[in-house]
């Protein structure tokens, strides 16, 4: 449960102020978010999010720890010192940049519905009425869905890990789930029960999360992030692990201005001179 | 008072897989009589009870109460154990309700009876046993010798034909021992016919119309008190008696 | 003090906490449905199990005997998870809620039946034999005399596991019941703030504090009047 290991948590945090000159980078994930954070069968973590991290950290100079949990406990787990960044595949919105501090974006956002092979397939928004989706919990797709159940008329239940809001979709508690396209794409490619249909373009990045007053962090990461981009790391690993390169004007390719994502709260914008 | 017996047991046999109990017992007891069962413990005299209301199934033989075969098949034991009264060694009142929820528990279930018709009946017995005032009090709270007597109560407010007493006293301080033998003799009195399992031969010999000497699941032998008590033929009766009357 | 006033932003976060409390307080009505409803059917087939046990017949006897054993034995997560996952593979599909009541009132259930049932067996045969001697019948019996003794003796603990049982309503977040601790973990994520937690973690002390009150206080009168 979480709330036990919250309250631990809590208790070495109000005792251990930041821990300043770490070598170690410590980080969390899904593991069993495909194709971006996976087991192999051996027990060991890969994926494209395991790529970057391990990219970043080796930038930086630092050895990283990743751990694979919950996506839900995620956050609590950034607050309460146990990571220095979250890894997982986090959405920028505005009500989380209020909380957390955001690099700039790495990956577009564009949201996908997962449905049964033998359904009909979803062609627009407005077909979702009355239909049952089944998300992630605490996922950006989850924010979408409770920002927009009402105005298409769907309802839509939380599971703990991705995998389950699938096998929802399978025994028939769901008529479709929602995810981000990159992960739609793969489960669509490695399930055959399973399709991935309507497919939903936000406008919103995929970003590094940093705690609130974690300026420091932020920042250096952020300046990995961009020398990766100017190498072309990620627009490479993006075709090792989606199967398609990013177009030039995606946020794989590009290099925002400043610090964070252009918009939101926490966003820095005083020109930085890459160093890489 | 019919001569046709109250109690008639016809070769009655009890066996727990190879051990025999009970080896075939014939006994008629007649209406009014009170007949004592004396007899050293494994006898099979508390077994033998027991038949009579078929808390124990007999393996052999047949038991007739107040002319209706009880072993027989189709039997309906509860309508016949009303007429069945049982006293046992260890109480067993139900210490959830007081002394006349106890004596008027079957009135109002099996009976019944009104909860107001229940409780004067229920007094009467109680008055009959002399714990009128206890009424209300819980067994925990009566001496051994008051609950009993409340057991007695229990019992005869059904107005059974037969009253069985599985050692009644066995478990008695001494100084209640009396109060409760008093209350068993008043039953006779009034013509109650008693089956009474007993190691008080100062009760048997004194109260009792008929002695029963058994050992080893049989009637050794039988007879009034004074030829038990007094000139008994049996070697194993004569060696059980001196036992317990070398200190009467 | 910046470490206090960090503390405060990030658990107590008023702001976090006026957005999400109807969320928290949805759930929290969930929890207490499911929890009573468990605490009702759980305890009512428990205690229909002992008596029927008490009939002593194998049929009843022997399959009872297997329940009890198996439902205490395994972890409720796996069995809600195979009601709510499984079942619709051989055509039976039940609801997070259904799923989720059905699986916490069968493991109740089984610890019931061998409380009432412990407590049974170690009232004194003679209290039936007293009974079944004036003439009762089996179900008078197990009525008027058994069963208000049994009761007594069985009860008090098993307050304790009616307790364990309805905490353990928070398993429901795996097949996406909205239960509190769901709807605070989602909100926590949203937000990017783990104040909703809090609020849980408030909203269980509300639920749970009052029921360990009620359940002492029912011990000690049954104790009291033995």
């Amino acid at each position: 449960m979480k709330l036990p290991r919250l309250c631990l948590s809590f208790a070495v945090a109000a005792l251990v102020s930041t821990s300043a000159a770490a070598q170690t980078l410590k980080t969390g994930v899904d593991a069993t978010f495909a194709p971006h954070a996976m087991r192999t069968l051996g027990g060991q973590l890969q994926g494209f999010n395991i790529d970057l991290g391990n990219e970043l950290a080796r930038r930086l100079g630092k050895k990283l720890e990743i751990e694979g949990t919950e996506f839900s406990g995620l956050v609590p787990g950034l607050n309460a010192g146990k990571y220095d960044f979250v890894l997982a595949v986090v959405t920028a919105t505005p009500e989380r940049a209020k909380s957390m501090l955001f690099t700039e974006g790495y990956l577009n956002q564009d949201f996908s519905f997962v449905e049964k092979k033998s359904a009909p397939g979803i062609k627009s928004l407005e077909e979702l009425k009355g239909k049952t989706i089944a998300v992630n919990k605490g996922s950006a797709y989850e924010a979408w869905c409770r920002d927009n159940a009402a105005k298409y008329g769907f309802k839509f239940d939380v599971y703990g890990t991705n995998a389950d809001a699938v096998q929802a979709v399978q025994v028939g508690r769901a008529d479709a789930s929602l995810a981000g396209n990159t992960v739609a794409g793969w489960i669509a490619k490695q399930n055959p029960a399973v399709n991935a249909t309507f497919t939903i373009s936000t406008g919103l990045v995929t970003a590094l999360a940093f705690r609130g007053n974690d300026k420091a962090g932020r920042d250096a990461a952020s300046m990995a992030l961009k020398c990766m981009k100017k190498d072309g790391f990620i627009a490479k690993a993006a075709q090792k692990w989606f199967g398609f390169t990013p177009a030039a004007d995606s946020a794989a390719v590009v290099i925002a201005p400043g610090h964070g994502v252009p918009g939101l709260e926490g966003y820095d914008p005083s020109p930085v001179t890459l160093k890489c | 008072m019919s001569s046709s017996p109250i109690l008639e047991l016809v070769g009655l046999r009890k066996a727990y897989g190879p051990l025999e109990v009970l080896r075939g017992i014939d006994l008629a007891v007649r209406a009014g009589e009170m007949v004592c069962v004396v007899g050293p413990s494994g006898s099979g005299k508390s077994s033998m009870l027991r038949c009579c209301n078929r808390l124990e199934e007999p393996t052999g033989g047949r038991i007739v109460v107040d002319g209706t075969e009880i072993t027989g098949g189709g039997v309906d034991i509860n309508a016949l154990r009303q007429k069945i009264g049982m006293v046992f060694q260890q109480f067993n009142l139900y210490p959830h309700l007081s002394a006349l929820g106890n004596v008027t528990l079957a009135l109002r279930k099996v009976r019944g009876k009104s909860a107001a018709e229940a409780d004067a009946l229920g007094l009467a017995a109680l008055k009959r046993v002399g714990l009128a005032d206890k009424a209300k009090i819980y067994p925990g709270q009566l001496s051994g010798g008051q609950q009993q007597r409340v057991a007695i109560a229990r019992a005869i407010v059904l107005q059974p034909k037969l009253m069985l007493f599985d050692e009644p006293t066995s478990a008695l301080d001494p100084e209640t021992v009396g109060e409760v033998l008093k209350v068993m003799r008043e039953l006779r009195e009034s013509g109650m016919t008693m089956l009474v399992v007993t190691h008080e031969m100062g009760f048997a010999r004194e109260a009792a119309d008929r002695v029963i000497f058994m050992d080893g699941g049989a009637i050794v032998e039988q007879g009034p008190p004074h030829e038990i008590f007094g000139a008994p033929k049996h070697e194993r009766t004569r060696a059980f008696l001196t036992r317990y009357t070398s200190w009467a | 003090m910046d470490g206090l006033a960090r503390l405060l932003d990030t658990f107590f976060n008023t702001e976090v906490a006026a957005r999400y409390w109807p969320d928290i307080l949805a759930g929290v009505w969930i929890t207490i449905g499911v929890g009573v409803a468990v605490t009702a059917t759980g305890l009512a087939l428990g205690f229909a199990l002992a008596i029927l046990r008490a009939k002593q017949t194998p049929w009843f006897s022997i399959p009872i005997v297997m329940f009890a054993d198996i439902m205490r034995a395994l972890p409720p997560l796996i069995i809600i998870i195979v009601f709510f996952f499984a079942f619709p593979l051989i055509g039976i599909s039940m609801s997070a809620f259904t799923a989720t009541w059905l699986s916490l009132s069968l493991v109740l259930a089984a610890y019931a039946e061998e409380s009432l049932w412990g407590a049974i067996l170690s009232l004194p045969r003679g209290q039936s034999e007293a009974a079944r001697s004036t003439g009762l019948t089996w179900w008078q019996t197990m009525c008027a005399v058994i069963l208000p003794q049994a009761l007594r003796l069985a009860l008090p603990p098993l307050t304790n596991r009616v307790i364990a049982v309805s905490k353990n309503v928070a398993l429901g977040s795996v097949v996406a019941l909205s239960e509190v601790l769901n709807n605070a973990q989602s909100a926590t994520s949203t937000a990017g703030n783990p104040t909703p937690l809090t609020m849980a973690a408030a909203a269980y002390l509300a639920i749970f504090i009052p029921a360990m009150i009620l359940a002492r206080r029912m011990e000690n009168r049954m104790q009291w009047r033995v």
